[in-house]
């Protein structure tokens, strides 16, 4: 490939946005009872949606935008902008409410690497766990397990309930594992930093290899050095709706001030 | 709609690929429920051999029929009820109790049913231990017939996936349903043949009525071979039918609700 080629708009758009809306019902309780759902029916009246007492929680709202690959896009925005509800879009856990959401390729979400730890399982257990719910291949971890276990420096620790583990062994744990995949498109809130001075520099290490085989990385984050550390392209969410989309210097430069 | 029920069925069919998901998590519950006890699963084991067991020895006698018919009759009744009402409560929490992990994850939504068959199908699987004793104690005999509730056990587990996944969209967005469940079970069991025998109906109408009670042919389907009879081909057959028309029903509200239980949740 000649070297011209890589320039990113030479890439093609593996998510495209058009007009994504994501709106969160919020039912309260005369909604949700089964009982008066019946009544309705049953008595033929048509309730429009705003007498029935929906309230929408508008998290998204008219969102374009498309990526393409070789981007590594930040996500800047104040807590509750919408970040997090995007990358459950780009995640394609929330479908979008109205709009379409084109993503090819696979995806991987480190939104949050703890989740479904079972203290009461082993380390060694939890590997397995944690490799499941990415949808690791219990073949691919097998192959991996001494890698991961010697990565995350637990010893014989892990062989132990994950409850006996300081939080810092529990981090480590979980970022050894979910480090093992290969998304096209991943996904990540914060910057995943663990461990002590030593531990980091590893975890870095690991994490830029990861990143070498990514296509395409979408990082929701609340620091410019690493929002200008790691990705060419950056997007400022408020109120859920996109306010800058531009080059990461230039949207770091208005987002956090000169 | 067409594209809708597609997504519906790569959905199931993307689940295949978290088997070791849903293993892992079915053992992991079973393991949690009955964490640190001596006893583990067998506590259900316990409580549902004590059901059984006093239940053979105040209605026995009192239907006055003897041991051999009635013991390995209400065993394996009860072993079979047993999972059909456990997966019916849990699979009302099938999405609910996992919201955490919904929301967070992009596995199939499919996983958290089978997760819930997964994990009653062992239960059940511990339970089985008292039939064999329920024979020893009463004297009874069983035959090669018993291995017809291997296929009968299926089918049963067919149609109990799909009122699983009914009831766990159901439940994510009417909250009233896991309740309203929970109040028909009892009463249900009573119109269940477990503890009484069709024949002992006085009115021919009550046996006709009967016949339209699924849960009366699901249990037959395994507790008749156990037993050492066979089943007649008609329930089989009308198992079977039921099994495919609520898959269908099922994968058509599973194909308009997909997308939006997460929203519900």
């Amino acid at each position: 490939m000649q070297p011209t080629d890589l320039t990113p708009h030479a890439e093609p758009e593996l998510i495209v946005f058009r007009d994504v809306s994501v709106h969160f019902p919020v039912f309260n309780a005369s909604t949700r009872s089964f009982r008066k759902r019946v009544i309705q029916v049953a008595t033929g009246g048509i309730v429009a949606p705003d007498h029935t007492g929906h309230i929408v929680v508008q998290a998204l709202t008219n969102l374009n935008f498309g990526i393409r690959s070789g981007e590594r896009v930040a996500l800047f925005g104040h807590n509750g902008a919408g970040k997090t509800t995007l990358l459950g879009a780009l995640s394609r856990i929330y479908a979008p409410t109205s709009g379409s959401a084109e993503i090819s390729g696979a995806v991987g979400s480190l939104i949050n690497i703890s989740l479904g730890t079972d203290p009461e399982s082993t380390g060694r257990e939890n590997i397995f766990l944690r490799a499941a719910i990415l949808g690791l291949g219990r073949d691919f971890i097998q192959k991996n397990l001494e890698e991961i276990i010697e990565f995350s420096e637990l010893g014989d620790f892990i062989d132990l309930p994950v409850r006996t583990y300081s939080s810092g062994m529990q981090l480590r744990l979980a970022f050894a594992v979910s480090t093992m995949l290969r998304p096209e498109i991943l996904v990540m809130d914060e910057w995943l930093s663990v461990g002590d001075k030593n531990f980091q520099s590893k975890a870095a290490a690991r994490l830029d290899a990861m990143l070498r085989d990514t296509k395409i990385l979408v990082l929701a984050t609340h620091s410019r050095d690493l929002a200008l550390r790691h990705c060419n392209r950056a997007l400022w969410l408020e109120h859920g709706r996109i306010k800058l989309d531009g080059p990461v210097k230039d949207v770091a430069a208005a987002y956090f001030g000169k | 709609m067409l594209e809708n029920l597609k997504a519906a069925m790569a959905d199931i069919a993307r689940s295949r690929h978290y088997a070791s998901l849903i293993h892992i998590l079915g053992w992991q519950d079973m393991r949690h429920r009955y964490r640190r006890s001596f006893l583990g699963p067998f506590w259900l084991v316990a409580s549902t051999a004590a059901l059984v067991a006093t239940i053979c020895l105040i209605l026995g006698p009192m239907f006055g029929l003897p041991p051999e018919q009635y013991v390995p009759y209400v065993a394996a009744g009860m072993i079979v009820w047993g999972l059909i009402v456990s997966m019916c409560t849990d699979s009302c929490q099938a999405f609910i109790s996992q919201s955490t992990m919904i929301r967070q994850t992009a596995a199939p939504l499919f996983t958290y049913v089978a997760r819930v068959a997964w994990r009653n199908t062992l239960l059940f699987a511990h339970n089985l231990v008292i039939f064999p004793v329920a024979l020893w104690i009463s004297g009874a005999h069983s035959n090669m017939n018993a291995l017809l509730a291997v296929p009968g056990f299926l089918l049963v587990l067919a149609n109990l996936a799909w009122i699983g996944l009914v009831l766990a969209i159901l439940s994510a967005r009417y909250r009233d349903l896991p309740k309203t469940i929970d109040s028909v079970i009892p009463v249900l069991m009573f119109m269940t043949p477990i503890m009484w025998k069709p024949e002992m109906m006085p009115l021919r109408i009550g046996v006709k009525i009967l016949q339209f009670n699924p849960f009366y042919w699901m249990i037959d389907l395994v507790r008749v071979p156990m037993m050492g009879g066979i089943p007649p081909g008609k329930v089989w057959v009308g198992a079977a039918v039921v099994a495919l028309v609520g898959w269908v029903v099922a994968l058509i509200l599973f194909a308009r609700t997909r997308e939006r239980i997460v929203y519900w949740l």
